[in-house]
């Protein structure tokens, strides 16, 4: 035959099949919100495993599919995976009922990650919108468990009420790491009594917040709209396109690059993505 | 002189194949419907269809993409779940009386299916695939080959071409060692050569569209075709070079199986998020999509067309769309702000 490709023959060559993990721990962060741990049933391939923070993978619920999230631990946790979602549609409906000890399904590590050795010397904003706190949290972490190659790190995090706050628990362990600060909000309206964190949308608590922004790269990760508005914001602060990072996401299916639909334009996010500068983003048209 | 081989010879050929259980697909008649044909699984070489029709209904992309695969059954076992991956080896399939246009897609997926992580389903099948072209005689309004750079006798993605000669027999140009071994023995020598065949005149500039495509992401051209559209996706699945699937569970009780499926950019769900959310929210955006991604993103990553010029689209389409339509329409309009990229 011509041109043929070469036939790979390792059984492992199968790109679909995803490898069987265990849930070792599931927790509601909100009313829809849920996190789940797991870990390889191959205990070898725990330990082997490696990804870099920004990464995602395939996970699989059995019969009822597979879904695209995160890998929102550190890359430096070795015994366990993570990953945080919204109960939306058909597949997070069916984890939404998931339980320690169950086996379900992981592909991956997929796609592009954040350049955090590039980010050595310089100070870290890290901004994050409602769910989208998981793709910051494995960034913020790594950096905090990094923390002396790193300058100043401010966590800005919002969501439209306290009970939409993901990973809650943990913005006072981030807060005790030397040189960090976390300004955690709410939209107005968003407050409990007993609420002790600012009031206000993401983009305007993050241009109060009085953030130095002297040799600085931001991640900023979240809504649409709360992306548009904080970018203005980080120019003002004088932060450079380049030095401004976030995480895009689309419908996947396939992961590597083959099944056609996750696209903006001429870059495919499962391979080429999902993270990009805000330099990068700056080209892409508006197909996400 | 020429190597060629007789009709009978060639019958005789799909004959030993699947005598030797071998399969063998080409192009076959489809019945109450005249002038047209259907790529299919024969099981007799009568059922062989040569001549009278411009392009198969479908294509042969199915016999390495199939419509619809099974990737691998998951078993449940208390909580824990176990799973099988079906052995299925791929049977040797000949394909012949290929049309170039198909055979040329193949290489075209490839280069897909092996962009750095390689399809084991896809890759199996096509290394079991021999494909033997047919050059064509007759093209219709619909054939467009010359203007993507191919042709009636192109010989890309062939393991061998056949030419028709004169007295009905077919001139052989061997191309490939798989080639060499299908026809090693069944080949005589003749005095004649082949006409090569023309094909349909070019009938867009395509590096002009190319230039106006390039920064028409979101230009009235797609909202024109987006309202002619139905988004029955009839252009993608009878295209040869189209290859979205879609993976999806088949749950049978507690046990099931996880399958892929063709898909098409044509139909929302596509691209739709689980939020609601759609990038590509009206079929005007799914139109730009399929152009751009035939002469712009495929050719920026693999320096290729992601078409072939069978007129496929146009041919199924119940709304008189088709690639060389939109193709004209675009190169219809000067390059330089004809739309937002």
């Amino acid at each position: 035959m011509s041109m043929a490709p070469e036939v790979p023959t390792a059984v492992g060559e199968n790109l679909y099949l995803p490898e069987l993990m265990e849930v070792i721990a599931v927790r509601q962060q909100t009313v829809d919100v849920k996190s789940v741990q797991a870990r390889f049933v191959d205990e070898q391939r725990q330990r082997d495993f490696r990804f870099r923070v920004g990464q995602f993978g395939l996970w699989s619920r059995f019969g009822a599919g597979e879904s695209t999230f995160n890998l929102c631990g550190s890359s430096t946790w070795h015994d366990r995976l993570e990953f945080c979602f919204r109960r939306v549609g058909k597949v997070t409906d069916a984890f939404w009922w998931i339980e320690p000890g169950e086996t379900i399904g992981f592909r991956g590590p997929y796609g592009n990650w954040y350049p955090t050795q590039e980010w050595a010397g310089r100070n870290l904003i890290f901004v994050a919108g409602g769910i989208a706190m998981p793709p910051v949290r494995c960034a913020i972490w790594y950096c905090l468990e990094h923390r002396e190659k790193f300058g100043d790190i401010h966590i800005v995090y919002g969501a439209r009420s306290v009970g939409d706050l993901v990973f809650r628990d943990e913005l006072e362990a981030w807060a005790s790491h030397p040189r960090t600060t976390v300004v955690a909000a709410v939209d107005p309206g968003g407050e409990t009594p007993d609420w002790d964190g600012q009031v206000g949308f993401v983009p305007t608590v993050l241009d109060n917040a009085g953030i130095p922004a002297e040799n600085t790269v931001a991640l900023v990760i979240g809504p649409p709209v709360m992306i548009r508005h904080s970018l203005p914001v980080l120019a003002r602060m004088g932060i450079a396109p380049g030095d401004i990072y976030s995480s895009l996401e689309n419908r996947m299916k396939c992961g590597v690059g083959k099944c056609g639909r996750c696209n903006i334009g001429s870059v495919y996010l499962c391979k080429e993505g999902p993270v990009f500068s805000l330099e990068q983003i700056n080209q892409l048209p508006n197909d996400y | 002189m020429s190597d060629c081989i007789s009709r009978t010879g060639l019958r005789s050929l799909v004959d030993q194949w699947l005598g030797d259980g071998r399969r063998v697909v080409g192009p076959t008649r489809v019945e109450d419907r005249p002038g047209t044909a259907r790529f299919a699984a024969l099981t007799d070489s009568e059922q062989l269809l040569l001549e009278g029709f411009s392009h198969p209904v479908n294509t042969a992309k199915e016999y390495v993409l199939p419509k619809s695969e099974k990737l691998y059954d998951y078993i449940r076992e208390g909580r824990q779940v176990r799973l099988s991956e079906p052995d299925a080896e791929p049977v040797p399939t000949l394909l012949i009386g290929c049309r170039p246009c198909d055979a040329a897609a193949f290489p075209i997926m490839d280069a897909v299916m092996n962009w750095d992580f390689r399809d084991l389903q896809y890759n199996r099948r096509r290394a079991e695939l021999t494909v033997v072209t047919l050059a064509c005689t007759t093209w219709d309004e619909c054939c467009f080959c010359t203007s993507v750079n191919l042709g009636p006798a192109a010989e890309r993605g062939s393991d061998a071409l056949l030419l028709e000669l004169p007295d009905g027999s077919y001139q052989v140009r061997v191309l490939t060692d798989a080639g060499r071994r299908t026809f090693s023995g069944r080949l005589q020598t003749s005095d004649q050569e082949a006409d090569l065949p023309v094909g349909p005149r070019p009938a867009v500039n395509l590096a002009h569209a190319r230039q106006v495509l390039a920064e028409s992401f979101d230009s009235p051209i797609w909202t024109e075709a987006g309202l002619r559209c139905v988004g029955c996706g009839s252009c993608t699945y009878t295209c040869p070079t189209c290859h979205c699937f879609d993976i999806v569970d088949e749950p049978h009780g507690a046990d099931g199986c996880r399958v892929r499926n063709w898909d098409s950019c044509q139909f929302a769900g596509f691209t739709a998020h689980a939020s609601g959310h759609n990038p590509r929210a009206d079929q005007a955006a799914r139109q730009s999509q399929r152009y751009l991604h035939k002469f712009v993103t495929y050719p920026e990553k693999f320096g290729d067309y992601l078409c072939t010029g069978c007129g496929n689209c146009h041919r199924n389409c119940p709304v008189n769309l088709g690639v060389l339509r939109v193709l004209q329409a675009v190169a219809a309009r000067p390059a330089g702000g004809s739309g937002r990229r």
